[in-house]
């Protein structure tokens, strides 16, 4: 099996599967919402489409399953029950168990999950019956249960009156059965007797599940109505879990990655050790190689005991690092790993609280240190409930402000500046701060007058506060006053820090920032002042050498700026910065730093490289600068300090108006010439200065005399595979040529086609205007421009580009109007899947995600191509097909429908495409594709392509031409 | 005052002898590279990597007043366990040894002693050889602080150099 495919098969489908059991949720109390249950569809059928593609068998059955039913309940409107629901979302777990066994043993579980799919048919077909039988009562969501199949009338009657399961209509007895109107004397009798049958079958079937024969008693028990349901829930449930295990007596489970639970102090004595096998590794590595360089002049032994103590030497370096290595990743983990548990909890609350949420979470793959994650597990677990139970109103409160019914709950991590944010958002009502200062006033915290003055987020910092919650209720989940003063310890404990955003009526923030603290960076070391800093790489943008007497260098109002590609960039002098003793010039290297939206460069003495660091704390006595985020050890022992870019900045107190200047000459440059001014490379052959715009020029080379080789009458080079003619300047020139072993060649690369012109120097790249003063009488040449105050002749590139290859702009039509396929999928399985087989054939790809997103594009411009999925969120594919078809903008465009399962042959909507093809038949795509990306028909023969395609197709196939 | 009366390791600072309590010292190591810190205040030397833990440097000659200049070079480094159960590196000119400081010898700090000492220190002990003060190693930490550093800037002048 593909294993990026399945990785991704399987990201796609737990988020897809995440939401799942809330939709269905809302489902059951909304059953009349289409739109909802036209998502659950779409969810499960993309589950199971993509199924297919990687080959899971088990998981296709059961979604296939769940989808049959799902597609019944579309046509069946009301046929929403909750017998339905809760199978469903059996049949949602099934499929989240399977890809749970996928994600940790890369292969199905054993267990194929027969009687839930029974049950599934089961519950298929008595859909279009109940719907049958009941007829208009079944509006009120409910069917007869099974159990009371023979008594049709009474059982609506029963059902009326709360009397569902047999055990209930048991205990309400005969005189109640009877006394209700509408059941005769008799009729009850005979309930009765057939509700205690029904009872006992429940019953046995508790004692039974586990035979393998059960499914037949399942199939009963399903029939015998609504009181199985939870039974067989436990039932399953059981079984699922007890399937790891035979999975693995069965067949030894491939692929499993292990993991351990280790002592986190032991961890840090291994690490503190690691540190010590470092060091030693360093002295073992010097000794050794002053031992070699000394013993040379020795004879003997000594001399084979020195030979072998190098490469010994270099082992020991090979294993120390790998140790490091592999020891630093233990502690290492995604925040997926506490962040799994939070869809459920929210779930459980909603439902509890009778509220609608929804989570989104963002930027799982963030790793942070395993001791930081397990401390930040139940202060996010508090803050989530906090959110969902104080934060998101109850669903009539939310539509009443105007907000969609459903609130939602937001979780980010992110590496942001050299620490790890994570941020935990709601839609929710906010913190009336007017409420914080009033309890914090009642507690005696805060006086009256105090409170009056306090503007509304420092009072909100009292969330923080012992004892001081806001809920005007104590719920179960929050709100007992004991919480966010130890969600703030908690975090502090860790390093970290939190901070409150919120605005009344639209949803509160809570940020918590993680200092690099025990995470592993990569940093940029320098040099300043002789002393070594690290540069979070995160930050680092690139670097530049400046030297002294760059041009580039200027002084804006005291502070030194560097241009940069006709930007001035604010540059802070690490020595200036770091108040380091001695006088700093604008001389080094500049690393270009980003952090939030500023962009400064940092001047340094020398830049040494990048470095994986591991980040260690500093002491207590540097926790008032901000300017360090930490620091590290190098590989020699020392120790180096991590800087904070974002504290650098802060420090040195950019004034704004100073990056107005820095980015004001800029803009008017912009405004006045940004038409005529380009990028132009100045080169020197045969003392002449020749300028050559930027455009086409791919590469700067210097290309040894022996690459170059002569075949026929010409000059190639090999360059990245391919063979590409060689020009020298001189020679067009008719100048004298140096001799040289190595050139300077400039690769000037056109649609893929590329050609190298040798010349003796490169000059300069500068954003100049290339005004021609003087038109010139050679062919090659375009005329005079003045650059930088001299004279240039001006290259024609295409006249040049000629001369290397003649055939240079044949063909250059078909590339240049590549066919465009508007592509609309909104699964991004099916579009990573199938955009490389678009591309491969040449096509522009333009991708919507839904049919909505298609009639943006398509207002906009035109494709040669439309293809697309069927079933999608907010349009589907017939309405996008329709309204193609109804405008004659796109007549003789072609829509091509993939679908995972194709309309009927009968259905009149498949006449709206041209061509309908099955989702994961790619060869079928290739052939059609192919076939409409002849090459460009001329214009009025539109026709012949609708004959092409006109009429419905086959599946898979094409029809005849 | 119980508490001071434990196990004192002894060590010195110029010419003061000081006894810091044993379960609060981790270990004493030659004075080893350090990385110097931007904007430390001069008593700060700076990190230092013991074994993969971070340290930093206060050197105590400095912070109570004393010219590192005329002292010697060799200096050893006391690593104690602050209040918060950080390490760090006392930067000393000679360590002595470990010893039950007595009831008997205990007295209060006499005012004679340079103020610094009246801060940091619990009280001395006087045995034949020295006057030893005991340090209370939390407040000595707290001096090096960056908060620490305005209290004893207002009364740290030049007169209440050792004597």
């Amino acid at each position: 099996m593909d294993k990026e495919l399945l990785a991704e098969f399987l990201l796609e489908s737990n988020e897809n599967m995440s939401t799942i059991e809330q939709q269905l949720m809302d489902l059951e109390s909304n059953p009349g919402d289409a739109s909802l249950l036209d998502a659950i569809f779409r969810t499960i059928h993309t589950v199971k489409g993509s199924c297919g593609f990687v080959g899971l068998k088990r998981l296709e059955k059961v979604a296939h399953a769940g989808e049959n039913v799902l597609g019944k309940m579309r046509s069946h409107p009301g046929s929403v029950t909750a017998d339905i629901i809760s199978l469903l979302l059996e049949c949602a777990d099934a499929i989240q168990v399977i890809l749970q066994g996928l994600q940790e043993h890369g292969c199905e579980p054993v267990e194929d999950y027969a009687v839930l799919i029974e049950k599934l048919h089961e519950a298929e077909s008595m859909i279009g019956n109940a719907s049958r039988q009941d007829g208009g009562e079944a509006g009120q969501g409910k069917v007869v249960p099974g159990w009371l199949a023979d008594f049709p009338d009474e059982g609506m009657t029963l059902l009326r009156e709360g009397l569902e399961t047999p055990e209930q209509v048991l205990q309400a007895g005969f005189n109640v059965i009877k006394a209700i109107e509408g059941i005769a004397a008799p009729r009850a009798l005979k309930i009765l007797g057939a509700a205690k049958v029904a009872a006992g079958k429940t019953r046995r079937e508790k004692e039974t599940t586990e035979q393998a024969d059960s499914t037949k008693v399942d199939r009963e028990a399903t029939a015998a109505g609504p009181a199985a349901a939870p039974t067989l829930k436990v039932a399953t449930s059981n079984e699922t879990r007890s399937e790891p295990a035979a999975g693995k007596t069965s067949s030894p489970a491939p692929q499993v990655t292990e993991t351990i639970r280790v002592n986190v102090s032991l961890l840090d004595s291994l690490m503190n050790q690691v540190g010590e096998l470092v060091l030693t590794r360093n002295r073992l590595v010097q000794l050794a190689s002053s031992l070699s360089s000394a013993a040379l002049s020795e004879e003997g032994e000594a001399l084979d005991a020195f030979k072998s103590l190098l490469p010994l030497s270099r082992e020991l370096n090979h294993i120390t690092e790998s140790l490091q290595d592999q020891l630093l990743k233990t502690r290492m983990q995604p925040v997926s790993t506490i962040w799994g548990s939070v869809p459920r909890i929210v779930r459980d609350i909603g439902k509890q609280l009778d509220k609608k949420i929804r989570v989104v979470m963002e930027g799982q793959d963030t790793e942070l240190d395993r001791t930081i994650l397990s401390a930040l597990k139940d202060p996010l677990t508090h803050i989530i409930r906090n959110s969902c139970d104080h934060g998101i109103e109850s669903p009539r409160q939310r539509l009443q402000a105007g907000k969609p019914e459903t609130g939602t709950v937001t979780l980010k991590a992110s590496q942001e500046a050299g620490s790890i944010l994570i941020t935990i958002s709601d839609d929710g009502g906010g913190i009336d701060a007017g409420k914080v200062k009033q309890k914090a006033v009642d507690m005696g915290v805060l006086d009256n007058s105090m409170a009056s003055s306090l503007s509304d987020a420092a009072a909100l910092q009292f969330i923080f506060h012992p004892g001081l919650s806001t809920a005007e209720k104590v719920s179960n989940f929050s709100g007992r006053g004991v919480g966010m003063d130890v969600v703030k310890n908690a975090i502090e404990k860790v390093g970290g820090s939190v901070d409150i955003q919120s605005e009344l009526g639209s949803g509160t923030t809570l940020s918590i920032r993680i200092p690099l603290t025990m995470a592993i960076i990569s940093g940029m070391l320098v040099k300043c002042c002789n002393q070594l800093y690290a540069l979070p790489q995160i930050s680092v943008q690139e670097l530049l050498a400046a030297d002294a007497d760059s041009p580039h260098w200027c002084m804006v109002a005291g502070k030194p700026f560097f241009r940069l590609r006709g930007l001035l960039l604010p540059v802070i002098r690490l020595g200036d910065a770091l108040e380091l003793p001695g006088e700093h010039m604008n001389r080094g290297s500049i690393v270009v730093i980003s952090a939030g939206k500023r962009r400064v460069g940092v001047l340094v003495d020398d830049i040494l490289g990048a470095e994986e660091l591991v980040v260690k704390p500093l002491g207590m006595h540097f926790s008032e600068i901000d300017m360090f985020g930490g620091c590290s050890i190098l590989g020699d022992g020392s120790v180096v300090p991590i800087l904070d870019c974002n504290g650098l900045i802060h420090r040195m107190n950019i004034p704004l108006e100073a990056e107005g200047v820095g980015n004001m000459p800029d803009e008017v440059q912009h405004q006045d010439h940004e038409s005529d001014k380009q990028y132009t490379l100045v080169f020197v052959a045969s003392g002449k200065r020749y300028a050559i715009p930027m455009l086409l020029v791919e590469r700067l080379e210097m290309v040894a005399a022996g690459d170059i080789e002569q075949v026929a009458n010409r000059e190639v080079l090999q360059y990245r595979g391919q063979v590409t003619p060689v020009l020298r300047w001189n020679r067009i020139m008719d100048a004298e040529e140096i001799q040289s072993d190595e050139f300077c060649c400039l690769i000037l690369a056109d649609n893929d086609k590329r050609m190298c012109l040798q010349v003796d120097r490169i000059e300069d790249i500068l954003e100049a205007e290339l005004h021609i003063s003087m038109k010139s009488s050679e062919p090659l040449l375009l005329g005079t421009a003045i650059i930088q105050g001299k004279a240039t002749e001006v290259v024609d590139v295409f006249e040049l580009l000629k001369v290397a290859n003649p055939d240079w702009f044949c063909g250059k039509e078909d590339v240049h109007e590549r066919r465009k396929v508007l592509f609309v999928e909104d699964a991004p399985f099916f579009r990573t899947m199938l955009t490389p087989v678009l591309e491969s054939q040449h096509f522009e790809v333009w991708h919507a995600g839904d049919g909505q997103q298609a009639c943006e594009i398509l207002a906009e411009k035109i494709p040669d191509i439309v293809l697309t999925d069927i079933e999608m969120p907010r349009m589907d594919g017939y309405e996008l097909a329709r309204r193609i078809r109804q405008n004659e903008r796109f007549e003789g465009v072609p829509v091509i429908a993939i679908a995972s399962s194709p309309p009927a042959e009968s259905d009149e909507r498949r006449r709206l495409f041209d061509v309908v093809l099955g989702k994961t038949d790619k060869d079928a795509l290739t052939a059609c594709l192919s076939e409409i990306n002849q090459p460009l028909l001329p214009r009025n023969s539109k026709d012949k392509d609708v004959a092409m395609f006109s009429g419905p197709m086959l599946v898979g196939g094409r029809s005849g031409e | 005052m119980n508490n001071a009366l434990g196990e004192l390791f002894s060590c010195r600072v110029g010419e003061q002898w000081l006894g810091l309590p044993v379960d609060q010292v981790l270990e004493v190591v030659n004075h080893q590279r350090v990385t110097p810190m931007p904007f430390s205040p001069p008593y700060i030397l700076g990190l230092m990597n013991l074994r993969g833990q971070i340290i930093t440097q206060v050197d105590v000659r400095v912070l109570t007043g004393l010219d590192v200049s005329e002292q010697q070079q060799r200096v050893y480094v006391v690593i104690v366990r602050s209040g918060s159960g950080e390490s760090v590196g006392l930067v000393v000119d000679e360590v002595g040894s470990v010893s039950a400081a007595e009831l008997s010898a205990y007295e209060k700090i006499p005012d004679t002693l340079a103020s610094v000492w009246q801060k940091v220190g619990e009280g001395v002990i006087k045995d034949n050889e020295h006057v030893v003060v005991i340090v209370n190693v939390n407040r000595l930490l707290e001096l090096s602080l960056p908060s620490g550093q305005d209290h004893i800037g207002c009364e740290n002048t030049p007169d209440t150099v050792l004597h």
